[in-house]
């Protein structure tokens, strides 16, 4: 094979094995694809920010070296990732789509990054996202707006924008993103990829740039749900780095993904229709439904009814604990310093400069929520709030084995259309927000067209049951795209 | 929900923002407009439940690590990053005058 890899994860273990191309070479093509995406005439992608051709070269060398001695490759030998950058990767620029980190070379692999090359991955380098995850459109990053491949004036979600883009574009494989509302999900959706939010605890943080530190996950978007398990079974399990990282066995996701049993019970979450939802959206979604029902499962109707507090609930409670993780830009030591003559200016000057508004938007309002005077009112009812959304889907999950949703109310909106009404942003994660309130997995996967583009079917499971997530989710593709 | 212009200025002090006017006003609107959807939460009744601050599901989590010395990032490392240092110090303007003898 010359110009033409095959597309999964499983396939490129295999050619690689039987010495059908070399990593080295597969390496090449990706470059070449992330030039060719990234060339202003095709419009740019603006997708990629940092490349690490050097260090996945090494990378390509080890496991053609591997394969060359006839000696058995790493579950992810040879594949081309891209990396949100929000994730540490020792020696390589980590901006977090901010001017606050423009310049930062991080001085540490994040656990996620360490165990994705022990595992053979080659990380292509580091792609796009709303400054320090925070938005729904890429648009808030300080490097300009990501552009969806399925067309270019439009969105590609946000806040894991450039890795759904990358991925959906062909420039990689599979990316890693994070998700703290719903911003792995949510671009999977706008792009027509798979985007899967492991259980809070699943996968290690250590590395990651924190925004809200009960909400924050690692995740990856990949083409299909069988690479998404082979990611999550690479980068789940304990690590002693992340005391929130749990200590639970991690079952192999890959070899049960069609073991989905018969009369397999799916909740449809009533309040998710009617509202703000999209009819054509809707329709799609519902035709999904439709057809799982036809495959055997055993579709009921569950409540969460109290769905309509969950976007008050997270953007109180994510930007509280923003104000505070992001106290630690300070110019004082790493990233950005405004010069000045006393501390307290220096600090009010750097972060005025570094931060953009949306980053100030959401510090000011969660330094108020936290203020004294305020806080019961907004900070603890938002507590006491979410402790309620979590009740309603432990009773809904004693009536079905999986939820599922739209993955967003509507599809890709056009570049500039929402950036001035932050609110009405917010609102599109609405589906997507109460499974990182909860801390329970979810994916999303493509499930047709709505007016030419694409739509995303959520899936929501139990604590760690990421592996009848991953069944249902495999279940659906193969009905949506049979074998060819 | 009403926020004051001074309101606004208070709460930029405490989180360390310096606003231009022009910002600070656009800040005020958001802010009016996001605490008054916010507000959907004071008509739940969340009696009888705790706050939640972590959403762990009970998953048992990672014994402590070991006591037991291991290899740092190291000074020259850790200070890669900053903007000013000197020795193994970060430096930041004067916060202690001088005493003038």
């Amino acid at each position: 094979m010359s110009d033409t890899y095959p597309a999964t994860i499983a396939a490129i273990r295999a050619g690689l094995a039987q010495g059908e191309f070399t990593a080295r070479a597969l390496a090449g093509h990706y470059y070449e694809r992330i030039a060719a995406t990234e060339a202003p005439a095709a419009p740019a992608a603006n997708a990629w920010l940092t490349l690490c051709r050097e260090r996945a070269e090494v990378q390509a060398d080890r496991v053609d070296a591997l394969a060359r001695q006839g000696q058995p490759l790493p579950p992810l030998a040879g594949l081309p990732l891209a990396v949100k950058d929000v994730i540490s990767m020792r020696g390589v620029r980590t901006t977090c789509g901010s001017r606050m980190l423009e310049h930062y070379i991080a001085p540490y692999d994040a656990t996620v990054i360490e165990k994705l090359e022990t595992a053979g991955a080659l990380l292509l380098g580091k792609v796009n996202c709303d400054e320090f995850a925070m938005g729904s459109s890429t648009e808030n990053s300080a490097f300009g707006p990501t552009r969806n491949p399925r067309d270019p004036s439009r969105v590609p979600g946000g806040s894991s924008g450039g890795s759904a883009a990358v991925v959906a574009n062909g420039s990689a494989l599979a990316a890693l993103g994070s998700d703290t509302g719903g911003s792995i999900r949510q671009p999977a959706a706008f792009c027509g990829v798979v985007g899967l939010l492991p259980t809070y605890g699943r996968v290690s943080r250590y590395g990651l740039v924190a925004f809200g530190s009960s909400l924050d996950h690692i995740g990856p978007l990949t083409r299909s749900v069988d690479d998404a398990a082979r990611l999550l079974g690479v980068l789940a399990g304990p690590d002693p780095r992340d005391a929130t990282c749990a200590d639970v066995p991690v079952p192999d996701y890959a070899a049960q993904l069609a073991a989905l049993p018969a009369g397999f019970r799916i909740g449809v979450v009533k309040e998710a229709w009617g509202g703000g939802l999209d009819s054509q959206v809707e329709a799609t979604v519902r035709r999904a439904l439709d057809r799982l029902a036809g495959a055997g499962c055993d579709i009921v109707e569950v409540s969460l009814p109290h769905l309509h507090a969950s976007i008050a609930t997270y953007y109180i409670v994510a930007t509280a604990e923003a104000s505070a993780n992001l106290a630690r830009f300070d110019g004082v030591r790493y990233g950005l310093r405004a010069e000045a003559e006393s501390l307290g200016e220096m600090y009010r000057k750097t972060r005025e400069a570094g931060f953009g508004a949306e980053v100030k938007r959401r510090i000011l309002l969660g330094t108020y929520v936290l203020s004294s005077g305020y806080y019961d009112a907004y900070y603890r009812k938002a507590q006491l709030a979410r402790a309620l959304l979590a009740r309603d889907l432990d009773r809904a999950f004693a009536q079905a084995d999986l939820l599922v949703t739209p993955t967003t109310p509507g599809t890709a909106f056009k570049i500039g259309e929402r950036i001035s009404n932050p609110l009405e942003m917010y609102l599109a994660d609405i589906y997507t927000v109460p499974a990182d309130l909860a801390g329970i997995p979810a994916i999303s996967v493509p499930c047709g067209e709505a007016a030419g583009l694409p739509v995303g079917l959520q899936f929501m499971g139990r604590h760690f049951d990421e592996t009848r997530v991953l069944q249902a989710a495999r279940l659906w593709e193969s009905l949506h795209t049979p074998p060819a | 929900m009403n926020i004051s212009r001074e309101q606004i200025d208070r709460i930029a002090e405490l989180a360390h923002l310096e606003l231009a006017p022009a910002e600070a006003e656009a800040m005020r609107h958001d802010l009016e407009a996001i605490l008054s959807y916010v507000a959907v939460l004071q008509q739940l009744d969340t009696s009888g439940l705790e706050p939640m601050s972590h959403p762990g599901g009970g998953a048992p989590l990672p014994l402590p690590r070991r006591d037991e010395t291991q290899p740092g990032l190291g000074a020259a490392a850790a200070l890669a990053g900053a903007p000013a240092s000197g020795g193994q110090c970060f430096k930041v303007p004067r916060v202690i005058e001088r005493l003038e003898s």
